[in-house]
């Protein structure tokens, strides 16, 4: 079977893109926290963390 | 109460204090329960790590709850052992064994609720002068009115960086986004450069 080349550079390239996004979002969802009632969104947390 | 910051709704922010007023979930009345034994017998504690942003509403779970426990002698430590009794030790059953196989050798025990073995509180005593920075410089949380003490914040985002997989640099820049107007940054920036994580503060945070 042969395997794939993989260019770690490349990776890594795309893992700090993918990460950057994440981190992106975490700004927006911080952002949402800030400017929603506690009620709504410890409300929403709630559904993911129980 | 001088209410010096107002940051989002419903939220009040002192240099003391900070008080929140929310929907709490399964880990918040695990910490609740557990940092109430503590609280009745004057125990000094603070809650580190994962923890502090979802108490400020980071959407994730966590398995356990870090937390610095100040050096007890042996007689106080097993009251606080007996008081403990909705929980469970899960690395030894023995109070002897946790305080001196583990606890004065700077290791960590964890507590679950009885029959479980997650969420658990890991808890360890300082072994380092930032451990015990973090405990004399305590920060107050009033969360629906029950006490919590976590870490500055100041210390808690550089502490973030420094230990550095994605989970915790996100964990960073939640804080930060949350309360960076408020923050004493001079210190924040003191502990980045103490940690030597200024260039990780930069690249992702600002």
């Amino acid at each position: 079977m042969k395997l794939p080349e993989i260019d770690l550079k490349e990776l890594n390239k795309l893992k700090e893109e993918n990460f950057k996004e994440r981190l992106a979002f975490v700004e927006k969802y911080a952002n949402w926290v800030k400017n929603s009632s506690n009620k709504k969104w410890s409300s929403e947390q709630k559904k993911i963390i129980n | 109460m001088l209410v010096n910051h107002v940051l989002f709704v419903e939220l009040v922010f002192t240099k003391e204090l900070i008080e929140i007023n929310k929907e709490l979930n399964s880990l918040d009345e695990f910490v609740i329960e557990f940092t109430s034994v503590l609280n009745k017998l004057n125990i000094n504690y603070v809650v580190i790590s994962g923890y502090v942003s979802i108490l400020f509403g980071r959407s994730r779970s966590s398995e356990d709850i870090d937390l610095i426990l100040e050096k007890l002698d042996f007689e106080k430590f097993s009251i606080l052992w007996k008081a403990l009794a909705d929980f469970d030790c899960i690395i030894t059953s023995d109070v002897k064994n946790a305080y001196n196989e583990y606890l004065i050798d700077g290791q960590a025990i964890r507590f679950a609720k009885k029959d479980t073995f997650i969420p658990n509180i890991e808890l360890k005593f300082p072994k380092t002068d930032l451990d015990s920075w973090v405990l004399a410089n305590k920060k107050e949380v009033l969360l629906n009115k029950k006490q919590i003490y976590i870490s500055q914040i100041e210390l808690q985002i550089p502490f973030k960086l420094f230990l550095g997989s994605e989970k915790d640099i996100e964990d960073a820049k939640y804080l930060y986004d949350l309360f960076k107007d408020k923050l004493d940054l001079p210190l924040l920036n003191e502990f980045n450069r103490k940690l030597n994580i200024i260039g990780l503060f930069d690249k992702y945070l600002r």
